[in-house]
């Protein structure tokens, strides 16, 4: 779950106080569990010019591994012997088990700084108060489906796409027309959030495409929660996020990729022959006039892309830099991939944004494409260029064992490399010409 | 628009059920509830067998098992270590408590035995070499 406003008042005011009663003075401060709550207090305490001193976790697979530059350790590996100095950072809904873990090393609760965030506090409750508040949101969402009843047909099939993760509704997308054909459906409609998520599903052809916001996206799902199928026609086409729902937590099973949890765990299928390509038109003329105008070679230009879209890295901006210039003296013009204020050009390169129905084309153009795993990396992934993409560990990252373009093969011929240090970037610019 | 009386009125027996269960039998956020709504033996089997390690896991050392009528406690392994209750509940109490759980997270520490219920399936079993247990561990008890 993602950090919302609440938490991250919550997360700066206990900081705070923990700051002004000194107690993180003098001490090293850890914090327990890789996760979006800890990368923002990780931020927020260096601001405050605090220096996380390690991350400490039980999920073996990130143990080892750095992020943000701080090394991961299992709690016992760092916490034990036992050390009076350490002060420990809790903020997960697991806290009860965290707390125990640490106390039965020795330490006391005068170590642990415990941030009770909305997932792991209030999130629960039998009040009758929270039973109509939860009806209230069913009746929403029932509502909405009725309309959308009205607006289409009683005999649609209605398909919610809920995360605004391009990758996610590019793989939803890639397997819809397998699943329509299997179960026989021809009326359908696909509901998604934000114009990201619209323009990928246009790259499908997808039949009727109903943005929502995420409020009525929500209700609806909730409503078919509590409902389930005998009332509404609608297919989430989601596995992870869902309180109700099951599915396997892969980072235990690495042999599973994200392709697999939308086969058997979204679709239920092994219908890999069903997947579709997204469209393309490849007599479009958009890629060598973009070119034209930009004065970039074709086939010498490396469109680079450094932001995560919704992932979190930790390749920094002055490493993109340098592997920029590396390229450059190799004789390539570099652009950057990027759009709107949070996405600034590589400094020392151009800024280009192009459309999802020509990225494969302008890519093709280009000759060559370095990315850090995002959403795009799917999108262009058909691309027949030289392509790089990089992996991270750490929070919210995009790991290779999920989502390596290889295994879930969406790119045989892609370089596939993992993040630890600036050489694995500047590295690349010296295999560049023998890709 | 459809009314959704007859669902609510499900989930509010559920609550009903839910809250005597709860009196009865002193569920707080320490205790795991474990709902068994199939009488599918070899997974219900799986899930007790582990229910011990899962429990030692969370730090928690209390859990009250619901079985369907079909399903005998007699049949799992019990820990002398645990405090681990195993009740019966009739075919609509099941389904009454699933379908409060369907509406809101009504105790901190709920888990289901189940592959289908409320939401999941089978399918990655058997794939990958991804077993039953494998599902128990990872995919229910999480």
């Amino acid at each position: 779950m993602l950090e919302t406003e609440s938490d991250r008042i919550l997360i700066s005011e206990k900081i705070d106080k923990a700051i002004e009663d000194g107690i993180l003075c003098g001490k090293k401060t850890v914090i327990f569990g890789c996760t979006l709550y800890a990368k923002y207090i990780s931020d927020y305490l260096r601001d405050k010019g605090i220096r996380i001193s390690a991350f400490i976790d039980n999920n073996r697979q990130k143990v080892g591994k750095e992020c943000l530059g701080v090394s991961i350790y299992t709690p016992g590996d760092y916490l034990m012997p036992y050390k009076a100095d350490i002060i420990i950072i809790i903020c997960s809904r697991y806290s009860h088990e965290m707390t125990e873990q640490i106390k039965e090393m020795g330490y006391s609760v005068e170590n642990i700084l415990n941030i009770p965030v909305a997932e792991s506090h209030n999130a629960w409750g039998d009040s009758l108060r929270l039973f109509q508040t939860e009806s209230e949101q069913v009746e929403a969402g029932f509502s909405l489906y009725k309309r959308l009843e009205i607006k289409y047909s009683e005999n649609h099939v209605f398909f919610a796409c809920p995360y605004p993760g391009t990758g996610d509704i590019y793989m939803a997308c890639t397997y819809l027309g397998g699943y329509l054909e299997s179960k026989n459906i021809k009326d359908y409609a696909m509901l998604v959030i934000g114009n990201s998520c619209r323009r990928t599903a246009q790259l499908f052809s997808v039949a009727g495409i109903e943005p929502v916001s995420s409020g009525d996206m929500q209700n609806i799902i909730k409503a078919w929660e509590f409902l389930g199928d005998q009332r509404m026609k609608l297919k989430p086409l989601l596995y992870w996020g869902w309180r109700t729902k099951r599915y396997l937590y892969a980072d235990k099973h690495p042999q599973i990729t994200f392709t697999d949890m939308f086969l058997y765990d979204v679709y239920g299928t092994e219908n890999v022959a069903g997947r579709q390509l997204p469209y393309r038109n490849k007599s479009s003329t958009f890629a060598r006039q973009m070119f034209e105008r930009l004065s970039l070679p074709k086939g010498k230009t490396v469109i680079i892309a450094p932001y995560a879209g919704s992932f979190v890295s930790s390749v920094t901006t002055e490493q993109w830099k340098r592997l920029a210039d590396l390229l450059k003296a190799k004789g390539y013009a570099v652009c950057t991939n990027c759009h709107g204020e949070k996405e600034a050009p590589i400094p020392g390169t151009d800024g280009i944004i192009f459309p999802y129905d020509e990225a494969v084309n302008v890519l093709e153009y280009a000759g060559g494409f370095i990315a850090v795993r995002s959403g795009l990396c799917d999108i262009v992934s058909s691309a027949e260029c030289k392509m790089a993409v990089i992996y991270e560990n750490g929070f919210n990252a995009s790991k290779y064992e999920y989502f390596s373009l290889k295994r879930m093969g969406l790119n045989m011929n892609v370089i596939e490399k993992i993040y630890t240090t600036e050489d694995t970037i500047l590295k690349l610019a010296d295999e560049w010409d023998e890709m | 628009m459809e009314k959704l009386k007859t669902e609510f009125q499900l989930a509010y027996e559920g609550r009903e059920y839910w809250i005597n269960l709860k009196e009865r039998y002193e569920i707080d956020e320490y205790c795991y509830l474990i709902l068994c709504p199939t009488d599918n033996s070899s997974l219900n089997r799986i899930a007790m067998e582990n229910l011990t390690d899962f429990l030692t896991r969370k730090y928690i050392r209390r859990a009250v098992v619901l079985l369907t009528e079909g399903e005998s406690a007699e049949d799992y392994p019990r820990s002398a270590d645990m405090d681990i209750r195993f009740i019966q509940a009739d075919k609509k109490e099941m389904e009454c408590i699933l379908r409060y759980y369907r509406l809101t997270q009504f105790a901190k520490n709920i888990v289901v035995i189940s592959l289908e219920q409320p939401f999941g399936n089978e399918n990655i079993i058997g794939k990958k070499g991804i077993t039953l247990t494998d599902y128990v561990k990872d995919a229910i008890y999480v």
